[in-house]
């Protein structure tokens, strides 16, 4: 096959699992969480979300769950009315990747403050999303629309010391959704580890 | 079991250890090479850091790409040393599952590093350089890794650069001394690079990658065509979505073996400033609105896509003279036709302004779609998805089907009151034609002016309308042509008996334009929406005979006149049999929340089966659920009363009950107001439930009607076949 068409045909496959963009409509969703209850985008109409994309194998994820910093801000949004959902792509053994029960216990050990800790072992959530990174961070607004999609901060780094310095994109946008507010910026490059989606 | 479970608890267990154990057991190893051990004072040396990592595990590239890090390094020296950036090798491109991409290196690398050595550093005195370095290293899993490494240099002499590092620096950027003329522009969602080079520079054939710099603005997997001809390579890549253009373009151009005839380099820095499309004036707007971030969003439109307005409006004219070929409008050109063929051997003047008129009305038409789409932003055809535009059109053209089939004569009627009057109803059917045409050929013309279409939208209006015009032209030609040239006229046959054979093969082209549309509009409407319309189309052919058979020449002008209103009625009930069709109700609208809140009956069938489940559970008398044994029976141990309608589509005597009776609005009130629940079981199709129900009560067919008090032990009673709102009351009464 010449390289033309395998650009095509890759161009034509990243059409049709157009990833989801700042300002447009959020894909919807519905996934089980460790304890086994369904979530949906839809149940939480009229509340501002925010979705992260989590692997604890991740360094970069451990950058920010080691000292409690992702904790506290869970707490800090879900005491404004935030409902934050963790979602977990990694496929099964792959980096990340634990049966409801296990994340349950993760839950309980690393006193996660999410609203829920969803499983999307076969990435068609993350898919949908277009997340690549885990953290990867998504903000919806109460109507459903997408308003931030990216890093969680500024410094692209796995070291948890540079946490405090650099400027945090999610509390910002969900900030100035609350407020009624532009978001700025509206979608940055995510980093950290790859999500870790089952091979097709 | 347990066997299975074994290298499940061994992988957890690992991926437990792995964070913790990261940096002892790293696979990664770090080290510092320098240029020479020792440097004369003031020059600038060389030192790698190299990085050597374990079969499988990668490190990242300065742009790492989707997922990963760019390692970092900071340093430690003695006074008046300064490290400069990172030089970065070209990279390799990784693709992981989830067609994530990421730029780095494998097995091993060496990041060039400038150091800046002071000028007064003593000759023979020693310094000692420390790099700390972090990285991340992935393979199917990603761990953070870092080192720590010094090299000891003496001021002297710096030595020639090694080898090694003479090949690390042919894969280094390189600005081959600008013999590149760097460009890029941006059209639609493709992003092209363009490096135009003089004649001295040969780009040898193979394999060229390009790598870009800019984080999020392309799709990487999508990759990108790289093609080079004698003094020119392209870089074509695909943008990602909604993310604002910077003012340049960045990245770099590998070549496997050599970029250029030129000191073996290979990679070639880019870094283009966005420009402009040539000649057009709207892009260079857009790119500096880009750059000064106001305003993304318009930069994802086709805006930004030149194209030359007279190449559009040739396009134009050229596509509307092609479209008298499509099968589209085959119909209305047999009939065009045929209209020249009369026309012909009469008044060539009347001839002529019989082409212009019917060349007016495919002007006009189009630029009323034209403003339409314009307006509602619709696509071309579109008007085909709104089942009220393709019902208009079924019944429009089934009466001109029947004027094609010579059942009535259009204007016909009117032949022998005088020739003024004909003229002008003929003029009025040309005009028609003309509309006709135009409304007809969309479906067709859709795909092919789509993207010409996509480009005058975002023209201005003035520029739109021309191209709609000279579409317009482009259809009309071929007629004006042939009505204003006396010559070709001439050669045209005479008219006879073969004009109407054409214009009756015209007809059934119609009829077949009319079942493709009927199937359009059952996809669109139910089943009995889509046979009311049927049914008044057949009641237009009715009407189209009246009105011929009636308005026939010789005929007494008050009977024409009757005929005429006879016919006029016909049409106005087939219209109003066509549009009272309604949908069921998919969600609460106003009018629904009204009824609910009123307590006005609402039936099953006006509502979608999920909304009518809904509202039941909320409460809402919803009447004539379907029935089904468990349902009864549930509802009767809850104590209700039931009211059962066994009926069936085929049962006439069913429907002019539901019409008398159980479809008044006071006879659902009043079997709301007694608290009767009532159930339909449609004996349409065979159904041995039901047949076995109807059997228990004595009874083979429908019409039969069971009324079941309130209690699980209430008797049935079986109401008369022939229902009337009094036998229904009095029989609510008596529960």
């Amino acid at each position: 096959m010449t390289k033309k068409w395998m650009t095509l045909i890759m161009t034509l496959a990243m059409t049709l699992g157009l990833a989801a963009h700042a300002d447009e409509a959020a894909p919807a969703f519905t996934l089980t969480d460790a304890h086994g209850e369904e979530h949906s985008l839809s149940d939480y109409e009229g509340k501002v979300v925010v979705l992260e994309w989590v692997n604890h194998g991740c360094p970069f994820v451990v950058k920010f769950y080691a000292g409690g910093h992702m904790q506290a801000m869970q707490e800090e949004m879900v005491e404004k009315g935030v409902v934050w959902l963790s979602i977990c792509s990694s496929a099964p053994n792959t980096q990340g990747w634990m049966t409801a029960e296990d994340q349950a216990k993760t839950i309980e050990e690393k006193g996660i403050k999410a609203t829920a800790v969803l499983l999307d072992e076969d990435g068609t959530v993350g898919r949908a999303y277009g997340a690549r990174t885990t953290p990867h961070m998504y903000v919806i607004d109460g109507e459903g629309k997408l308003r931030y999609q990216g890093a969680i901060d500024s410094i692209r780094s796995t070291r948890a010391s540079d946490i405090e310095k650099a400027d945090n994109y999610v509390r910002a946008a969900v900030e100035a959704v609350l407020a009624g507010e532009e978001v700025d910026p509206k979608q940055t490059q995510p980093y950290g580890c790859s999500v870790k989606y089952a091979s097709n | 079991m347990h066997f299975m479970k074994l290298p499940l608890i061994a992988f957890c267990f690992t991926l437990l250890l792995s964070p913790l154990s990261a940096f002892e057991d790293q696979n990664t190893t770090f080290t510092l090479v320098p240029q020479g051990e020792t440097f004369t004072p003031g020059d600038t040396l060389w030192v790698a850091a190299r990085l050597d990592m374990n079969p499988d595990w990668h490190t990242y590239w300065e742009f790492q790409g989707d997922s990963g890090l760019a390692t970092e390094i900071s340093w430690t020296l003695p006074e008046g040393f300064e490290a400069g950036k990172i030089h970065w090798p070209a990279p390799y491109r990784f693709i992981e599952p989830g067609d994530l991409v990421s730029h780095g290196y494998k097995d091993s690398v060496k990041l060039m590093i400038p150091i800046q050595t002071p000028a007064d550093a003593v000759p023979g005195e020693t310094y000692t350089l420390s790099a700390f370095a972090e990285w991340l290293e992935c393979k199917d899993i990603c761990l953070p890794g870092e080192g720590r490494d010094e090299i000891t240099l003496t001021a002297g002499e710096t030595p020639p650069l090694p080898e090694s590092f003479e090949a690390v620096f042919k894969t280094l950027p390189h600005d081959f001394d600008g013999r590149f003329r760097q460009s890029a522009r941006r059209e639609g969602n493709q992003l092209t690079l363009t490096l135009e080079h003089g004649e001295d520079v040969e780009i040898r054939t193979g394999d060229l990658r390009f790598f870009p710099l800019d984080a999020m603005i392309w799709r990487l997997i999508a990759g990108f065509e790289v093609e080079s001809t004698e003094n020119a390579t392209t870089i074509v890549g695909e943008l990602a979505e909604g993310v604002p253009l910077p003012d340049s373009i960045q990245g770099i151009l590998v070549h496997e073996s050599g970029l250029l005839q030129v000191g073996g380099h290979r990679v070639l820095r880019v870094q283009a400033s966005l420009e402009d499309g040539p000649g057009d004036g709207t892009a260079s707007g857009t790119a500096a609105e880009s750059a000064s971030g106001e305003d993304p969003e318009t930069l994802f439109g086709d805006a930004g896509e030149s194209r030359n307005l007279f190449v559009a409006l040739i396009t134009a004219f050229v596509a509307g003279i092609a479209i008298n070929l499509l099968p589209c409008v085959f119909p209305v050109l047999g009939l065009k036709v045929s209209g020249f063929m009369e026309q012909a051997h009469g008044d060539p003047k009347a001839m002529k302004i019989h082409s212009l008129v019917f060349a007016g009305g495919i002007l006009v038409s189009l630029w009323i779609l034209g403003a339409i789409v314009g307006a509602l932003g619709a696509a071309w055809g579109a008007q085909f998805q709104d089942p009220r535009v393709v019902i208009a059109l079924l019944l429009i053209l089934t009466l001109f089907t029947m004027n094609l089939f010579g059942l009535f004569e259009m204007g016909a009627s009117m032949t022998t009151v005088g020739g003024r009057l004909t003229q002008k109803e003929g003029y009025a059917g040309s005009f028609f034609q003309g509309v006709l045409m135009t409304v007809i050929a969309t479906p067709c013309t859709g795909p092919i002016l789509a993207g010409m279409i996509g480009w005058m939208l975002t023209q201005p209006i003035w520029i739109g309308f021309l191209a709609f015009t000279a579409m317009g032209i482009g259809i009309s030609l071929p007629y004006v042509v042939l009505a204003f040239s006396p010559k070709l006229t001439e050669k045209l046959p005479a008219p006879g008996m073969w004009m109407v054979t054409l214009k009756q093969g015209a007809a059934f082209a119609m009829v077949a334009f009319l079942w493709v549309l009927l199937y359009v509009l059952a996809n669109q409407l139910s089943t009995s929406a889509t046979l009311r319309v049927v049914g008044a189309m057949m009641m237009i052919c009715f009407a189209a005979w009246v009105l011929g058979k009636w308005g026939e020449p010789g005929r007494k002008p008050n009977v024409k006149r009757t005929g005429k209103i006879s016919a006029l009625f016909l049409l106005l009930f087939s219209g109003w049999l066509a549009y009272s069709y309604h949908e069921p109700a998919a969600e609460v609208t106003d009018a629904l929340s009204q009824k609910i809140e009123a307590g006005t009956p609402i039936r099953w069938d006006d509502l979608t089966e999920d909304l009518a489940r809904q509202l039941l559970e909320d409460g809402v008398p919803v009447h004539y659920q379907p029935y089904s044994p468990e349902l009864l029976e549930n509802l009767r141990n809850q104590g209700r009363a039931v009211f059962v309608d066994f009926t069936a589509e085929w049962c006439t005597i069913c429907k002019i009950n539901k019409f008398t009776t159980l479809h008044r609005e006071e006879v659902m009130k009043a079997f709301q107001d007694h608290d009767v629940v009532t159930l339909r079981a449609d004996w349409t199709l065979r159904d041995d439930i039901i047949a076995n129900k109807l059997a228990k009560h004595g009874r083979r067919g429908v019409p039969v009607y069971l009324l079941y008090g309130p209690g699980p032990n209430a008797p049935a009673q079986l109401l008369p076949e022939r229902l009337s709102p009094e036998i229904i009351m009095d029989s609510l009464d008596k529960l």
